[in-house]
């Protein structure tokens, strides 16, 4: 008999022996995710701080930075703080309302196609390519057009152009979750497809897919300043970052400052996104790991 | 009710088509268990021993797969019952423990959930009695600190551990069948007798009937009632474990007997292999499938396949398929 056998656990201990190994997340993400949270902040409380009417012209025009305007004040002499802060409210709404719809939607669809396969992953995926195909700034153009020009149709379009693909990237996540044991232990234990996909296979997809949804989010907000700038996102005078830079257009030579401000902080917050999801990307492919 | 076999097996085949032609995985199984029994499956990789165990399931893609015979569990044929019917089965009275315990556990999901899930779909607990019920299970398997165990993740185990936290799941709704497939193979060699006993003594326990699944005979040794030896997707002989090791008669079965590590052998004794490959499955050969590596071949053995049978030199329950029987002296 092997004095083994009936020995009491010994791996009890190597379970403390081997402490978690953490991946640090890095000084650029705490950046990031700063950067992101003070434009978020400003955004949302900006009504309540005290920050002048972003739509106001009172001031003279084309003021430098000063301590009443910190950014100084553009062609009509409106606040440049104020509006880069409530320009912020249209971009960020956009940003994250479409990436929440695209995912709710495109999610699903991924989830279904992925887990089902067959016909009705062939049929989603069909319609995946199609929307894929069309040209996204038409399709942006024809909403706008017909439907007006305000923020819930200029998130709808953004949120439409975003389905297909993150149908597919949450079906191919799907796919490697789907052929994994435990979801046929979860079967062999009496689960319906339904409680798999909720249970077993959503949790999984959800952390590398919430990690992408950061660099989504970016994307978006890209998209609408692309809008704004061609002036089909919001009306004016509502300030946004694409509008603003497409307003200092006509005075680059003199006052670059307008264009390059909103520039500046779109581009700062798209990069903070696009940062913070590698970083959370990196941190949880589980790929690596044998969990 | 009581009197009829728990698990009946009969002419059981599942082919896969396949680019390359059918894949005749299980070509024709047939056995019984009964109660509180346990069956050892032994088989090379590639043997079929899983898609079987998975045929009995009836966890088989629905594509491309060809399934005959029937799977009678109480009486009851499982390829009629509809998927509503096939959960309450799944779970509650056939339950499963899969080869490697890293992937069969959710990664995200803490063990306490894993191991309450079953309970309350199943057995329809309250949320307090699932944690007392799994407390207990976890304790019962051997795992130190249940408590504290609930509210780990499956990486914060051991290989183990979690070998015996999917034993716990899989035995937690009481279920009278017990399938595991390869349950060891993952494990440290240390491990291994600790996994065995523990599914050894929960099915005693509980007169669970269990199907050990192995490549390994060491693991199956002493520890089942019967063993059955599969080859190319058929049973090439079967018999209760005893007697099979003393009086194997499947040329097969000695050699997978002799390429048991033996320890006490001197050092450098070099250990029997089978030569030759595993056969095609797709185009098996002709006559005995063992044939092309058997020491013993004859020209018929070639030609002919041999039914499984019995004879007088052996026991009503031993059964093999060969026509030149090992430790039988030739006839005619």
């Amino acid at each position: 008999m092997l004095p083994l056998a009936n020995a009491p656990v010994p791996e009890a201990a190597a379970v403390e022996a081997s402490p978690r190994r953490k991946r640090k997340l890095g000084f650029f993400f705490i950046l990031s995710l700063a950067w992101v949270a003070l434009v978020i902040f400003l955004a949302v409380f900006a009504s309540v701080l005290p920050i002048p009417d972003p739509n106001a012209q009172k001031a003279a025009i084309n003021l430098n930075p000063s301590l009443h305007h910190l950014l100084g004040t553009d062609s009509l002499g409106r606040d440049m703080f104020a509006r880069v802060v409530y320009a912020g409210r249209v971009s960020l709404t956009v940003g994250f309302a479409s990436i929440a719809i695209g995912l709710l939607i495109g999610g699903a669809m991924g989830v279904i196609a992925g887990f089902y396969r067959g016909r009705i992953d062939r049929v989603l995926m069909a319609i995946a390519d199609v929307m894929l195909a069309f040209p996204a700034l038409v399709f942006a153009l024809a909403i706008v057009t017909f439907l007006g020009q305000n923020l819930r149709n200029v998130t709808i379009a953004i949120a439409v152009i975003s389905i297909p693909g993150i149908a597919r990237i949450v079906r191919a996540s799907t796919l490697t979750f789907a052929q994994r044991d435990f979801v046929l232990a979860a079967r062999t234990l009496g689960a319906s497809n339904r409680r798999i996909i909720l249970r077993e296979i959503l949790p999984n997809v959800a952390i590398p897919i919430g990690a992408f949804s950061f660099i989504a989010v970016a994307l978006a907000i890209v998209g609408e300043g692309g809008l704004a700038f061609l002036g089909l996102s919001v009306h004016a005078p509502t300030a946004t970052w694409g509008g603003m830079i497409n307003d200092g257009r006509s005075f680059l030579e003199d006052h670059p400052a307008l264009s390059l401000i909103p520039s500046a902080v779109l581009f700062l917050t798209v990069l903070a996104l696009n940062f913070a999801g590698d970083a959370l990307r990196a941190r949880f492919d589980t790929k690596d790991v044998s969990v | 009710m009581t009197d009829q076999p728990l698990l009946v097996v009969e002419d059981l085949v599942t082919h896969f088509r396949t680019n390359r032609g059918t894949v005749r995985a299980v070509d024709g199984v047939s056995f019984t268990l009964e109660r509180g029994e346990t069956l050892g499956i032994v088989g090379e990789s590639g043997s079929g021993k899983t898609v079987l165990s998975r045929s009995i399931m009836g966890l088989l893609p629905p594509k491309n797969v060809v399934s005959e015979g029937r799977v009678l569990f109480e009486g009851r044929d499982l390829s009629s019952l509809d998927a509503k019917q096939m959960r309450a089965v799944w779970g509650a009275e056939i339950g499963m423990v899969f080869q490697d315990p890293m992937t069969s556990l959710n990664p995200v999901m803490k063990i306490g959930n894993q191991v309450t899930e079953g309970l309350r779909v199943h057995l329809g607990m309250e949320k307090e009695r699932a944690i007392e019920t799994a407390v207990a299970l976890l304790r019962s398997v051997g795992i130190p600190e249940p408590e504290r165990r609930m509210k780990q993740f499956p990486f914060e185990l051991s290989g183990g551990m979690r070998q015996r936290v999917t034993i716990a799941i899989a035995i937690a709704c009481g279920p009278k069948l017990l399938i595991a497939d390869e349950p060891t193979t993952a494990l440290d060699v240390t491990v291994q007798s600790q996994i065995l006993n523990l599914l050894q003594d929960k099915q005693r326990e509980r007169h669970m009937a269990m199907i050990l699944v192995t490549h390994d005979l060491g693991v199956v040794a002493g520890r089942t009632d019967d063993i059955a030896v599969m080859y190319a997707g058929k049973i090439v002989e079967k018999a209760p474990t005893r007697e099979l090791f003393t009086q194997m008669r499947m040329p097969y079965t000695e050699a997978l007997i002799h390429s048991i590590p033996k320890t006490d052998q001197p050092s450098h004794t070099r250990l029997p292999a089978i030569g030759g490959r595993p056969p095609d499955l797709v185009n098996p050969p002709a006559g005995c499938n063992f044939s092309p590596r058997c020491p013993y071949a004859r020209d018929n053995c070639h030609h002919e396949e041999p039914p499984l049978m019995s004879d007088d030199t052996v026991t009503a329950d031993h059964a093999f398929a060969c026509w030149y029987p090992v430790g039988v002296p030739v006839r005619g």
